[in-house]
């Protein structure tokens, strides 16, 4: 047997654990290694004076009267009133333990790792969006006074119509856009409505053509349309204004199931745009955007009516209704076809009677009436 | 009564003793508490080295015990059930203790020049030698030495202590090895 050997199971045939095989290996071996007999004998002289370590006794009374005050104690505690038991509770969580400490510390631990995970999570994702969405700009051709003048345009009708009421503002980190960043663009954007205002139809043309040049997406917006732009990637179909600007709080739909439509409103809560789910963003047509390019106004029409087709039940269904409405009458408006407006006629007539809200089946008559009429002109 | 050292088994004297406690009897509950109350102490006090430490460790002992009766089984045995509650109360004093210094710990230099000054020569060899011994067992972690005091001074075999301290087996060996090692390690110059 080696010491190392010995070393491991010599305390086990200290306390006759061993078989008598191993028993008799460790025994040679003591005869032979005068390192490992100091060892056992070190082991047996260490336990044999600890046995004899002096114990002091306690006297005779204390012993007789042990027992009796153990059963005080038990009789006390069992009169101890519910009060006193809630006192010495609190009592014993104002005094430190090792085991309190222990507990806090970790405790506090744990709340800074979720605090500063949360704070870490809040950073990327912050990161995220804003790769996502990378600084937005926008054309803004709109004065301020058209569009005070829009407002009430609006309130008046359309608010009738549009179910406004299914619209809960909600401030979303999306879009970081505060009212405020607005007023720079809204300045530059008068002066370039008045700049087009003033120019014929041949220069608007030419304009228009620049503007394109400087941003391959951006189309004509009449002010209403307050461009959406950035936050739509290849797929969104709408305004692609070439200044900073940030506006969007996300009105999210409040219908059940959740829709497949998010809408896209402004701080006064008027509609601005729409995420389709499996197309993207588009933007809110009114009958005022004139200045929109008839191709942009049909692909919007396309996106629509496939998103009526395909999504009979959603709740925001109403609201493609009226855009295909609205978006019609503005088609002819600009491109003055017949044929289109025929087929906007059937479609409106269509959608009239699918639908189950009487304030859009009003409007989508009024629009079918005033279409036929713009025809028979 | 039940004297006997290491009665594992419940005798049928105990037994009713326990029925009738659980029942509410004060009087039977006292008399198993004169049967243990010397066992119980000193198993304290080889933990603490304290009078009255151990004088509370024991009395709380009974009246955990009293409070718990309902959950104890009979036939399971109640000494190493009440070993068993002794020895958690003195390891938890233990582990408080670490966090307060005591009087020799604090003024370790006083302690020495009194004992000089009033034993023979002879007598302080032998006196410092069991000190240093007593000394090294009162460092050992509070677990190891749990299993140190029931092996060596309650002659407890591997599985009583198992049962005492609800450990595994295998983990009493362990703590016994470390306890012992530590010891020897510690004593290599006086032994």
């Amino acid at each position: 047997m080696k010491c190392e050997d010995f070393d491991r199971l010599f305390y086990l045939y200290y306390d006759k654990k061993l078989d008598e095989e191993k028993s008799k290996e460790i025994e040679a071996h003591l005869l032979e290694c005068q390192r490992c007999a100091k060892e056992l004998e070190a082991l047996a002289s260490v336990e044999k004076e600890a046995k004899d370590i002096k114990v002091q006794k306690p006297e005779d009374a204390y012993w007789e009267s042990f027992s009796q005050r153990v059963r005080n104690k038990i009789i006390l505690r069992k009169k101890k009133p519910f009060g006193s038991k809630i006192k010495s509770f609190f009592e014993s969580l104002t005094t430190i333990s090792p085991s309190k400490l222990k507990l806090a510390a970790s405790l506090a631990t744990l709340v800074l790792v979720f605090i500063i995970g949360k704070l870490y999570i809040d950073y990327r994702i912050a990161g995220l969006e804003r790769m996502r969405y990378p600084a937005p700009s926008k054309v803004e051709i709109a004065s301020p006074q058209v569009k005070e003048e829009e407002k009430k345009e609006i309130t008046a009708e359309e608010q009738k119509v549009v179910p406004q009421k299914k619209i809960e503002a909600k401030k979303v980190t999306k879009p970081t856009a505060k009212v405020e960043e607005l007023k720079p663009a809204k300045e530059a954007g008068t002066g370039l409505e008045k700049e087009i205002k003033e120019m014929s139809p041949a220069s608007k043309e030419e304009k228009m053509a620049d503007m394109m040049k400087a941003s391959p997406e951006v189309t004509t917006q009449a002010p209403r349309v307050t461009a959406k732009t950035a936050m739509a990637p290849k797929e969104t179909i709408t305004a692609k204004p070439s200044e900073p600007f940030e506006l969007y709080e996300v009105a999210e739909v409040t219908g059940h199931p959740p829709s497949k439509i998010l809408i896209f409103a402004d701080s006064t809560m008027k509609t601005i745009g729409y995420e389709i789910e499996g197309v993207g963003k588009i933007s809110y047509i009114s009958e005022n955007d004139t200045l929109i390019s008839p191709d942009s106004l049909r692909k919007i029409i396309e996106v629509w009516k496939n998103f009526i087709d395909k999504n009979p039940k959603d709740p925001w269904i109403d609201e493609g209704y009226q855009q295909v409405a609205t978006d019609y009458l503005l088609l002819w408006k600009i491109t003055k076809k017949k044929s289109e407006i025929e087929n906007g006629i059937e479609l409106i007539e269509r959608y009239s009677k699918l639908t189950k809200t009487e304030p859009v089946k009003q409007f989508l008559k009024k629009t079918e009436k005033e279409l036929k009429s713009l025809k028979k002109k | 009564m039940v004297e006997s050292k290491r009665d594992f088994v419940d005798s049928f004297d105990e037994v009713k003793l326990i029925c009738e406690a659980k029942g509410g009897n004060l009087s039977s509950f006292e008399m198993l508490v004169k049967s243990y109350q010397k066992k119980i102490y000193y198993l304290a006090y080889r933990m603490t080295k304290d009078h009255d430490a151990s004088d509370d460790i024991a009395q709380e002992t009974f009246i955990k015990a009293y409070y718990s009766l309902q959950k104890f089984k009979e036939g399971y045995g109640f000494f190493p059930w009440i070993y068993r509650i002794c020895m958690n109360l003195a390891i938890n004093y233990l582990k408080r203790q670490k966090f307060t210094v005591s009087e020799s710990e604090a003024f370790p230099q006083m302690e020495k020049k009194e004992a000089v000054g009033f034993d023979p020569l002879n007598i302080l060899v032998g006196e410092e030698r069991m000190g240093k011994i007593e000394n090294a067992i009162e460092k050992l972690p509070p677990p190891f030495k749990a299993v140190f005091v029931l092996k060596v001074y309650e002659d407890l075999s591997y599985e009583e202590i198992s049962k005492t301290l609800n450990i595994s087996k295998g983990t009493v060996m362990s703590r016994l090895f470390r306890a012992r090692e530590r010891l020897i390690k510690e004593l290599k110059e006086v032994i």
